[in-house]
């Protein structure tokens, strides 16, 4: 045998894709999931595999992949998943054999502050605004999500209308918009704050958050890693909460101890896992198309599309015009 | 200095390390006095815990948020098996009072195995300890991690 049989990367591939990913390969023993909905994660060949227990008792053999956007559907290496498999990127919800089946919902850390805000409003009258932060993320329905727009602008730039664009009323947000008179005038400070604006999206790398002052660049790194370095600022005049509301949500939100991201980039790694099958060589950003309203070179989601994946299909659309397009 | 308060200031440093060690959550929360602060700063230089950007700088509310957090069924990050083990030595007694409360630093080394990947935290605690009847509680529990400032490759998911 040449010795390349054993050190070529490329000769290992080709074995993977003629011999270990075409022949019968052990799986595993179905006394690993005895009852419905037991699954253990195997790798065969190069993919990620479920083996799971279905409700008929019969023993499935899935991709560990959801086939929207290629997420590994299972992060443990066994356990039960219940009636379901629910992908913990956008919730889609599948059965023991693969069979897709609707339903959504995510709260985490959304609900655990919502209750902490109401123990807090119990004992004190009111929590800070910053629980409100967390508390707004809790989820009882995709409805609440679809309420939002997103206006999406050539070479891939994207607003999410929405949550952080609500103008509280509390005591340091009307001394902030006093100060605000006062620089600008009670019209253009109007202007200003009446911005209805959760998200801008600057295409490639830059994400800005205008309402609390926070500013993401998203730097890649190669392609299963990517550095996001985040800022928050001082509005320069500006009372001091309002700096602390900034902090605040930077603390909670954006720092690497992050209760709000930590899912969102769990799911990202999870991506890049669920992308090494071979369950489906095309990943969807297929919601809601075919229903965008184009108005003067600006696409919006229509009514209740909040969830509607316009952005990445803008985003995509710049991607090919920047790469080419094929020439 | 005496013996006793060195003895017991490592006990009890040890003893919360297990209770992160065994998530118990609450346990560990209960550790703290009411207005008790835990604070990993964003840098090492930063003196206070309030209005400077910080890794973590939770009170026992927030505490308690984090804490519902991981134990929510939704939060699909606490899916993969992960465990850690904390090991904390050189404890040192800066400052005792004479009603009993301490400043103790330490040194810790802390790894976290998700799935099969291990990270390696060390750092310094800083435990400012108010003595109560039923022993130490933490007023404020400062943590100088040795990659404060580098880049993390995934989140801390919870105290350290």
């Amino acid at each position: 045998m040449r010795k390349e049989v054993y050190t070529d990367p490329q000769i290992f591939d080709l074995e993977m894709e003629r011999i270990h990913e075409r022949y019968w390969i052990y799986c595993g023993h179905e006394s690993q999931v005895p009852k419905p909905g037991d699954y253990t994660a195997v790798q065969i060949g190069r993919q990620p595999m479920l083996m799971v227990r279905g409700n008929d008792k019969s023993v499935h053999v899935l991709y560990n992949r959801c086939p929207h956007r290629g997420n590994m559907m299972c992060g443990d290496r066994h356990g039960n998943t219940g009636e379901f498999f629910r992908c913990s990127y956008h919730a889609w919800t599948f059965q023991h054999d693969g069979a897709l089946h609707p339903s959504v919902v995510h709260q985490s850390t959304g609900r655990a502050a919502y209750e902490v805000e109401k123990d807090i409003a119990k004992k004190t009258g009111k929590a800070p605004l910053s629980y409100h932060m967390l508390s707004a993320f809790a989820t009882v329905t995709i409805d609440k999500w679809d309420n939002f727009q997103t206006l999406n602008y050539r070479y891939g730039h994207c607003i999410l209308t929405g949550y952080m664009g609500l103008r509280p009323k509390d005591p340091d947000t009307l001394a902030y918009e006093k100060v605000m008179h006062k620089a600008y005038g009670k019209q253009r400070t109007e202007k200003i704050l009446g911005v209805n604006i959760h998200h801008v999206l600057i295409y490639p790398g830059l994400s800005v958050q205008s309402p609390l002052q926070q500013l993401r660049a998203v730097r890649p790194l190669g392609v299963d890693k990517t550095l996001t370095e985040i800022w928050h600022f001082r509005l320069k005049g500006a009372p001091e909460p309002i700096y602390r509301r900034s902090l605040a949500y930077y603390n909670l939100v954006n720092s690497p101890a992050t209760m709000i991201n930590a899912d969102d980039l769990e799911n990202f790694w999870k991506c890049h896992q669920g992308l090494a099958s071979n369950g489906g060589d095309w990943v969807s950003f297929g919601r809601f198309h075919g229903r965008d309203i184009e108005k003067g070179g600006v696409v919006e989601t229509g009514p209740n599309m909040g969830t509607s994946e316009a952005p990445m299909r803008n985003q995509m659309k710049a991607w090919a015009e920047y790469m080419g397009n094929g020439r | 200095m005496s013996a006793k308060a060195q003895h017991d200031a490592e006990q009890f440093l040890y003893r919360q390390a297990a209770l992160l060690d065994g998530k118990q959550w609450q346990a560990w929360i209960d550790l703290f006095t009411p207005d008790g602060v835990y604070w990993m700063p964003a840098d090492p230089a930063h003196k206070h815990w309030d209005g400077m950007p910080a890794i973590f700088a939770e009170d026992k509310n927030l505490m308690t948020v984090r804490m519902r957090r991981v134990l929510h069924p939704d939060a699909w990050s606490q899916r993969p098996l992960w465990g850690t083990n904390h090991v904390v030595s050189n404890v040192i007694i800066d400052k005792a009072a004479k009603n009993g409360d301490l400043v103790v630093r330490s040194r810790f080394h802390m790894m976290e195995l998700r799935r099969d990947d291990v990270r390696h935290f060390a750092g310094q605690y800083t435990h400012h300890l108010k003595k109560t009847k039923g022993g130490y509680r933490v007023k404020l529990q400062r943590v100088d991690m040795t990659n404060a400032q580098a880049a993390y490759d995934y989140v801390l998911q919870v105290w350290v």
